[in-house]
């Protein structure tokens, strides 16, 4: 019980400093803040300039250009000097234009003031920070790019997960999202009616450029815990006011713990509760097994807000898994394979009797063939997503 | 409780707002040196004058699993009954300020959920309230975020020694007045590799050590406390299914265990979605297959006729212990060595999995 407050007391103020600098920057990358960093490389100036009385000669040079504004200074273990502020923070272009006045041509391998930009360039801060506390000897590699070469198909790790992580921070998802929409087609009724549209990211394309040569295949936890923060990123995106201003109904497949994430809550706080019932997330089997209590923790909350909820993405030969309540969720979809035409008499039965009585609570996906359609209509679903429903929905 | 000012203080100025300005004791004179009073909220003075003054409720949540769910939940009933949520440097939430029936609708709402929340009726409870915000005055912890670091976990997990990170467990029920063992669970040790919070995490530092488990069955270096004449099950970790596995032990004499159960492979929950590729896998090579991880919104799974396998393995808690399981004579109880989980366990033919002999 006692170990945490005497490992605090243990921590002198500066690394108590860069433990919340780096709090600060995993904060701001994960919630998309935006904020303009000044880091003052007070270690590098020249042993000659670098005497206390320099030191605090400095510190007073700042000081009347930080105490008005709501900037924040971080002192670091190493005697640098971090300052945060939220954009556009002019002043700190005047501290740079000080130190670079008073320190020019002082300071070893590089500006003595450097800046960086928040959330994109977190992964540096971080590395500061890191360097700060001594621990630059468990570098993280900023990008993928940068890391040393590995055998194709090589199995991913602790360190490769961080290092996409930190390159997340910097990438720009919108081109690996993928939508598609979910609709209405009875058999002998009109066309394709829209009942809401999905986000999804391209998984696989993601996990190609993020882990190149690398493989997730064997190690799900690694590929969970990079689901979750692509979760993160894509939910700070969703509580942006111009998303919301656009709100439609839409589905948005989750991990059930990214409903206890800060970013999740922003959107749950922002969303009216009126359009609530219009957001349908998304959970898969593997992840409910997987993390069988936040699933728990996920349906109850969603229940309580109102949310749609959905059993996502579920292989057909699964269903005898099911409780008859499809685990209290309200959507069932089912993905279509070939494999489903294939099954035997005994096959079909079983299915169909695992099927929920209530069609219209089934979604059939993967529908990229017709033939997909017509599976569908004869089990009395009525509800698809697919290329095929694209192709329908697309104008000639 | 001291009494609160009318008007909220005036903020003081600082210049470096990461490190809050102290009045220095020596520009004070003797004699007057105080205790520092904690800075306060204009928010949380009007909140605690209501719970003085009034009849006011009120609710305290610890939800250490879900903070910021149990927050926001808390936020909502605070924003329609003019109330305020309150965070402690000690943790937990704080519900202030709200009337008697939003207090009680939050408590039923809250236990509905799983999380331990207490009512707060004042004037009756403002010592507990008064306790908390003394605890709240003391230096506030920085939580320790000396965790190990994940860079290098794998190769930390392959050079452990071999003996270590793993424990040998009894399974065992009672039966006709007297324990009765059944079977020995060679299995990961919890926390034996440490990693940062996060289940992910912690999952894949379970693979790890799983995973060399099963390089030591593929070497047949079997634990050396293992009694030959019980059927062993293994810890797997959660990965595709591989294309071979290695033979388990030779087999025990037929004993009276459940349904003839013998070696077996305990696979996380997990892995059911491709569970009939692991039992022909393992039907294969001389294993039957169990399960770990099952949780009462998932008992309907712990059943042979839901999951190929023999056994499934649930941590006890008092939601266990009210749960139908389909199948409690192939239900495991883990951490449940309480009287009333033996009470449970034994009245309802239920096994227990124990580190003790």
């Amino acid at each position: 019980m006692d170990a945490a407050p005497s490992l605090n007391r243990m921590l002198g103020p500066p690394q108590r400093e860069a433990l919340a600098l780096a709090a600060l920057a995993r904060e701001s990358a994960a919630a998309g803040v935006e904020q303009r960093v000044m880091h003052l490389r007070l270690s590098a100036i020249s042993s000659s300039h670098n005497r206390l009385h320099h030191q605090r000669l400095l510190r007073e040079a700042l000081l009347p250009l930080l105490r008005p504004t709501r900037a924040r200074l971080f002192d670091l273990p190493t005697g640098d000097l971090v300052a945060v502020s939220p954009p556009p923070g002019e002043h700190l272009d005047l501290v740079r234009a000080v130190m670079q006045k008073l320190l020019d041509g002082e300071s070893e391998g590089g500006p003595i003031a450097q800046e960086l930009r928040l959330p994109q360039q977190s992964a540096a801060l971080l590395a500061v920070v890191e360097s700060a506390l001594g621990l630059a000897a468990e570098h993280v590699p900023v990008t993928p790019m940068q890391a040393e070469p590995v055998p194709a198909g090589a199995q991913a790790q602790a360190a490769d997960i961080l290092a996409a992580e930190a390159a997340l921070a910097q990438a720009d998802l919108s081109v690996h999202h993928r939508w598609q929409t979910i609709c209405l087609l009875v058999d002998g009724g009109p066309g394709p009616q829209p009942l809401w549209r999905e986000q999804r990211l391209a998984e696989a394309d993601l996990e190609a450029v993020l882990l190149p040569r690398q493989s997730l295949h064997a190690t799900p936890w690694l590929r969970r815990r990079l689901r979750a923060r692509l979760d993160k990123r894509a939910l700070a995106e969703w509580a942006r006011p111009q998303e919301l201003r656009s709100f439609s109904p839409s589905g948005l497949p989750l991990l059930p713990a990214s409903l206890g994430e800060e970013e999740f809550l922003r959107l749950d706080a922002a969303l009216p509760s009126a359009m609530r019932p219009q957001l349908t997330l998304g959970f898969s089997l593997p992840d409910i097994l997987a993390d069988p209590g936040a699933f728990a923790m996920a349906r109850r909350f969603a229940g309580l807000r109102g949310y749609g909820t959905a059993l996502d993405d579920l292989d057909a030969r699964l269903l005898p898994m099911l409780t008859p309540d499809n685990f209290g969720l309200d959507k069932l979809k089912l993905r279509f394979s070939a494999a489903l035409l294939a099954l035997d008499g005994p096959g079909r039965a079983a299915l169909e009797a695992a099927l929920p009585a209530e069609r219209e609570r089934v979604v059939l996906t993967g529908a990229d063939e017709p033939i997909a359609i017509g599976w569908g209509w004869e089990r009395g679903i009525s509800r698809f997503q697919g290329r095929v429903i694209e192709q329908l929905l697309s104008p000639p | 409780m001291q009494p609160i000012p009318q008007q909220p203080p005036p903020p003081q100025a600082t210049i470096w707002a990461t490190r809050p300005v102290a009045p220095s004791a020596q520009a004070m004179p003797a004699g007057e040196q105080t205790a520092p009073v904690p800075r306060r909220s204009a928010a949380l003075n009007a909140a605690l004058r209501r719970c003085q003054s009034d009849g006011s409720a009120g609710l305290v949540v610890a939800a250490a699993e879900w903070p910021q769910m149990a927050a926001s939940l808390l936020e909502d009933v605070a924003n329609t009954t003019g109330a305020l949520v309150w965070r402690p440097s000690q943790g937990g939430f704080w519900l202030l300020g709200t009337n008697a029936g939003a207090a009680r609708d939050t408590l039923a709402l809250f236990e509905s959920m799983g999380w331990p929340a207490r009512l707060l009726l004042f004037p009756a409870d403002l010592a507990v309230l008064d306790a908390a915000l003394e605890e709240d005055a003391a230096p506030p912890a920085i939580p320790a975020t000396a965790t190990p670091g994940l860079i290098g976990i794998e190769d930390r997990a392959g050079g452990m020694h071999a003996a270590s990170g793993h424990t040998l467990a009894t399974i065992w029920r009672w039966q006709a007045g007297s324990p009765k063992l059944l079977a020995q669970r060679w299995m990961v040790e919890p926390g034996a590799l440490p990693t940062p919070m996060g289940r992910d995490w912690a999952g894949h530092a379970h693979g790890l050590l799983a995973s060399r488990l099963l390089h030591q069955a593929a070497r047949r270096a079997w634990p050396a406390a293992r009694k030959h004449r019980l059927p062993l099950l293994l810890d797997m970790p959660w990965m595709p299914p591989p294309k071979s596995l290695p033979s388990p032990p030779p087999a025990p004499p037929q004993r009276a265990v459940p349904d003839g159960c013998g070696h077996a492979l305990v696979l996380p929950l997990a892995a059911a979605t491709e569970a009939g590729a692991w039992a022909a896998l393992a039907a294969a090579h001389g294993w039957q297959l169990a399960w770990a991880g099952l949780t009462p919104a998932l008992a309907h799974l712990a059943t042979p006729q839901r999951l190929p396998g023999r056994l499934f393995f649930a941590d006890y808690s008092p939601l266990v212990a009210t749960t139908v399981w389909p199948a409690p004579e192939c239900l495991v109880l883990q951490g449940g060595e309480g009287r009333a989980a033996l009470d449970f366990a034994s009245q309802h033919g239920i096994s227990l999995c124990s580190k003790v002999c």
